[in-house]
């Protein structure tokens, strides 16, 4: 890193600040606001901060009234009532209560006035002094709230009335030891991370390495092919699973059952753990690959050079040179893929039929109870596991090992895999591919289809909300809901562009003390899952600094804030890179020319990071297109996206509705990835010309 | 027969020929290098003895077996990279000790002989640090002794000190050949900085756009080069136009000096030049010898020897080299007069390059 700037200007120094402020506003408060709701506990108050409480709110009674209303109250009260009051009135003295506090209440009553006879003169006055409060803090507290509601803050009146406050512990974190339900969840979703991980890692890894090796046909084609799920709408892996193997599936119920006779398709099915378990390994292998197919294709192929002109086989030099430099990739993987699993509650809750898992409590207890300091404390639990295992595993396998190659001087590799290795992943990334073909024909042959599995017939209805199945009424049938995605993320998409560019060139150039901690905190949704952020939008935003005016909840103000900074990330790094090769001395030579601040922005540094806005903005619009972990908390009924209803219809067997916005949203996102392939081809041209002078 | 052998091979990478037709022996026990500029091709004809690249058409034998079809790990060679290639997982011991522990040699026989090579390449005290924890010499150092480590027949290294300084490049070559040397290992060695390849070899075989020119050793090489491009790539040389008199000779244009042409002449039309090294021209002798006369443009004293640019008349100049003890003491002042002289058994005619 080049030292920071000597001389930061103060109208630098605001511009930074300025630009960096949403980044705390949106992204780390939020997170923060889970922390903190995670120990939250509502519970009932210690006797002398109620008394304490109760004093404070008598003194708001009108002076005149204050001991006219206090005899009344406690004149009215009953010898049982009045022993408690005393009971009270002792432990607020510091004496012990002297009898049985369980025993029936005529020898309480009566044991309670020789307690208080037997007080000395001293005790006996101090006695006094409490005994009226108490009895009203006890038996009064309700009316007196009532009566002098105006004249307190609303948080006062709500901890008199109910004699409950907030406090801060760790009950939510400890609620697995008691609740069957959340442990059997924990069980549940810890077998899914950790089978996902066995088989996705490995799968994902071969998969990358034959397209790295050119070992599987069509390696261009079949890249694409895996990383289609990515751009694609959510759970659309899990019901197109069931399109075929479900119930009514094509294969289990048409052709297995129906046709062949082999299996009774109402029995036999995709439904339940292994459904689950399939969708998230379709689900999770394109991210999974990204990872590994980048490590892959860093890798010198000189090494496996220099390791067989030492005499070592195909499969030594695999296992020896490749395998070994490809560890952290393996880590990362494994990690992401775990955390992935973890937080997953949309695949479980369309495929699993009653499988419970913790990502689904979550789920279950924010939508249906609004349980938001649980829910905070079981998403911190989700990401724990994951964080322990990545601390582990870099500590026992990485070391101080480096992985980095010579660079320049490295090449891809040229050695040839064997032909039955090469046999084996073409089989598997074909079978593989294919599968993923078939899975996204039947969501596209879906969208047609009248009622699948009962009535194959030709139909629109399923696009035009007029023509629609009778008996079911959603407001979100129609494509209405689609377009509402796509201003979404057509509002998002550039103003995270430019939002992204805009940070990058604070950190980076301006570098105003504590930059760092910004770069960190727009780095913070990249790592941690869609959940956390959701429900820290939620529990941040629904009373921000306690004023409902201010609140963004049931907007759609909070889906685009939500998007926006859920990938801001993406364009930072691009941005980042960009200015990294490029000179920082352009800019200075602008600036030496008598440009301003602004000058130097728009004439200089936008061209120069084209390509950052335009992939950070192409993040932000196919996320909010696509994305359901975040903002599944978010939506209302009145804005509603796409993605969202898409995961009701799924979850709900409306797979006709769930097929049609799915193949709608994934044409919307091919046109535009098109349409932005094609401005950057016509586009960079400014941008290259700038390139060599920096060189 | 030689120990390595190759014939008419050729190699094309698209529109790219990368080998054009070469063919080349090296004698067991003997030190050559491929010299040559960048892209003519070394480091292909290296890569296809390896068994790296396949060739399209010729065929290479090693030890008298055709290999040609043999994967590089069945090749019997050591190969040391032009980037190292160490593997970065593993230490310094585990690199030198790689291809040992692929032959099922013992660990505690392996532990002695990568001691053995570590002293050998003055790495001791390093077996147990990675990579990237040693500096660029000692990286190159790692890389020597893992391809030697099996004890290989024959040792091939692409560049092995380019990525050094000049300081540490002139001192390791020396510690290669005397290695080299001492185990008695064929090598072939690719460079193309022609001074480090007249260091070491016991031969230089000089390639351009895909073919070998020329092989042979360095003073042959320097003293009788029989292509323009290799009077000019080895060393420092004049290049004088030349009349044809019949026969053999001819004359340098505008002076007495007659020379004579190569003994096979390379077709008909083809035009000859004179290559004169810059040691080989006097500025007393025979005056059958006299080159012209002219005038001093540059002086460059350099210790013993001083360079000194005579211009001839119009744009003709010549490159000379006196040594500085025959100079008069107060040195040789710029515009003095100078009459040159050349041993015309010193003057080489060398076709010059082809016309466009
Ligand atoms: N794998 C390849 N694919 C395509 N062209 C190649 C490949 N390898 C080499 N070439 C081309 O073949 C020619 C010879 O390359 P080679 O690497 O043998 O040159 P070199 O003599 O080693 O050069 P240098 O001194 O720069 O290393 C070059 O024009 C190069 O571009
Ligand atoms: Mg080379």
């Amino acid at each position: 890193m080049r030292p920071r700037p000597t001389h930061l200007r103060p109208s630098h120094l605001v511009f930074s600040y300025l630009v960096l402020a949403p980044l705390i506003l949106f992204i780390a408060v939020p997170i923060g606001a889970v922390l903190l709701e995670s120990f939250r506990i509502a519970g009932p108050m210690l006797p002398p901060t109620l008394y304490a409480l109760t004093s404070r709110a008598v003194d708001r009674l009108p002076a005149g009234e204050q001991t006219a209303q206090i005899e009344t109250w406690v004149e009215s009260l009953t010898p049982r009532e009045r022993m408690e009051a005393s009971a009270a009135s002792l432990s607020l003295i510091g004496k012990p209560v002297p009898w049985d506090r369980k025993a029936n209440f005529d020898q309480q009553i009566e044991a309670a006035g020789k307690a208080v006879a037997a007080l000395s003169p001293g005790e006996r006055k101090e006695f006094d002094a409490r005994y009226p409060l108490a009895a009203v803090m006890l038996h009064k507290r309700i009316p007196l709230a009532f009566k002098v509601r105006d004249r307190l803050s609303e948080r006062e009146f709500v901890e008199l009335r109910t004699g409950e406050a907030t406090r801060y512990g760790l009950d939510h974190y400890l609620a697995f030891l008691h609740e069957p339900r959340i442990r059997n969840a924990a069980v549940n979703s810890f077998m899914l991370a950790a089978i996902a991980c066995a088989v996705v890692v490995p799968l994902a890894f071969l998969l990358a390495y034959g397209v790295n090796r050119r070992a599987v046909p069509w390696p261009r084609a079949m890249r694409f092919v895996i990383l289609v799920p990515l751009v694609s709408p959510p759970v659309i892996m899990a019901f197109s699973a069931l399109l075929l193997f479900g119930r009514q599936g094509l294969i289990t119920k048409e052709l297995l059952d129906g046709l062949l006779g082999l299996i009774d398709a109402a029995r036999t099915n995709i439904y339940g753990f292994k459904g689950v378990v399939l969708a998230q390994v379709l689900s999770f292998t394109p991210p999974a690959f990204i990872i590994l197919d980048n490590v892959l294709s860093r890798q010198d192929g000189r090494l496996d050079e220099a390791a067989a002109s030492q005499g070592a086989s195909a499969w030594q030099t695999f296992a020896e040179v490749t395998l070994p430099c490809a560890l952290p990739g393996l880590v990362r993987a494994f990690i992401l893929v775990f955390i992935l699993s973890m937080t997953d509650f949309g695949n479980p809750l369309v495929i699993g039929k009653d499988i419970q898992v913790v990502a689904g409590v979550i789920y279950d207890e924010m939508i249906g109870f609004c349980n938001t300091p649980l829910s905070s404390a079981l998403c911190v639990w989700l990401l724990l596991p994951a964080g322990v295992m990545y601390w582990c595993l870099s500590r026992l396998l990485l070391g101080k090992r480096r992985f980095v190659s010579a660079g320049d001087l490295s090449a891809p590799p040229s050695l040839c895999v064997p032909v039955p290795a090469r046999a084996g992943l073409s089989v598997l990334a074909l079978g593989y591919a294919g599968l993923v073909f078939c899975l996204y024909a039947a969501v596209v042959a879906g969208s047609f289809t009248r009622v699948w599995g009962q009535d194959y017939s030709f139909t629109l209805a399923h696009f035009l909300p007029d023509l629609a199945v009778t008996g079911f009424i959603s407001t979100h049938q129609g494509m209405g809901v689609v377009w509402e995605s796509l201003m979404i993320s057509a509002i998002g998409a550039p103003i995270g562009g430019l939002m992204a560019i805009l940070a990058a060139f604070v950190i980076e150039r301006l570098r105003p003390p504590g930059g760092a901690f910004l770069n960190f905190v727009v780095l913070l949704p990249a790592i941690l899952p869609g959940v956390i952020f959701g429900v820290g939008y939620l529990v941040a935003f629904n009373y921000p600094f306690g004023q409902k005016s201010l609140a963004l909840t049931g907007t759609s103000a909070i889906l685009v804030t939500n998007i926006l900074f859920g990938n801001m990330f993406v364009g930072v790094l691009a941005a980042r890179s960009l200015l990294q090769r490029f000179d920082a001395s352009i800019e200075e030579a602008a600036e030496s020319l008598g440009a301003n601040l602004v000058q130097r922005l728009v004439q200089v540094v936008f061209p120069m990071l084209r390509h950052a806005l335009v992939l950070g903005g192409l993040y932000v619009f196919v996320d909010g297109l696509t994305t359901l972990s975040s903002v599944i908390f978010l939506v209302s009924p009145d804005h509603m996206l796409a993605s969202v209803a898409i995961f009701d219809f799924a979850s709900g067997a409306y797979y006709g509705l769930a097929c049609s916005k799915s193949t709608v949203i994934l044409c919307l996102v091919a046109l535009v990835m098109l349409a932005t392939g094609l401005f950057e081809r016509l586009g960079p041209r400014r941008v290259r010309a700038l390139a060599p002078r920096s060189a | 027969m030689a120990y390595l052998e190759i014939r008419n091979l050729t190699k094309r990478f698209g529109e790219v020929l990368a080998l054009d037709d070469v063919t080349l022996a090296v004698e067991a026990g003997e030190f050559v290098s491929l010299l040559g500029g960048s892209g003519c091709g070394k480091t292909t004809l290296l890569r296809a003895v390896a068994g790296f690249v396949r060739q399209d058409a010729g065929a290479i034998t090693i030890a008298g077996r055709p290999v040609d079809t043999l994967a590089p790990s069945k090749r019997d060679i050591g190969f040391v990279f032009q980037s190292y290639a160490l593997f970065p997982t593993k230490t310094v011991r585990q690199n030198i000790g790689f291809a040992l522990k692929l032959r099922g040699v013992s660990r505690r026989e392996r532990e002695a002989r990568v001691q053995k090579l570590c002293a050998a390449v003055k790495l001791d005290g390093l077996a147990d640090r990675f990579p990237h924890e040693i500096s660029g010499g000692q990286q190159q150092r790692v890389a020597l002794a893992r391809a030697i480590a099996s004890e290989p027949a024959l040792l091939l290294l692409d560049e092995p000190l380019s990525a050094l300084d000049a300081k540490i490049r002139a001192h390791l070559r020396l510690e290669i050949r005397s290695l080299v040397e001492r185990l008695g290992v064929t090598t072939l060695y690719v460079t193309h900085d022609q001074e480090e390849a007249l260091a070491i070899s016991d031969r230089i075989a000089v390639m351009d756009q895909g073919r070998i020119l020329q092989a042979g050793a360095p003073m042959a090489l320097y003293n009788r080069p029989e292509s323009r491009f290799v009077a000019e790539f080895i060393g420092e040389t004049n290049l004088l136009d030349i009349e044809r008199l019949g026969g053999r000779t001819a004359r340098i244009v505008d002076s007495p000096l007659t020379v004579s042409l190569p003994e096979k002449l390379s077709g008909n039309g083809r035009r000859y030049v004179a290559s004169i090294r810059p040691e080989h021209i006097t500025a007393e002798g025979h005056d059958d010898h006299r080159l012209g006369q002219g005038r001093v443009l540059a002086v460059t004293f350099l210790g013993p020897v001083t360079r000194v640019e005579v211009g001839l008349g119009g744009e003709r100049r010549l490159l000379v080299q006196f040594p500085s003890a025959k100079l008069p003491a107060e040195g040789l002042p710029r515009g003095a007069r100078l009459t040159l002289f050349a041993d015309p058994a010193q003057v080489t005619v060398v076709p010059d390059k082809d016309q466009a």
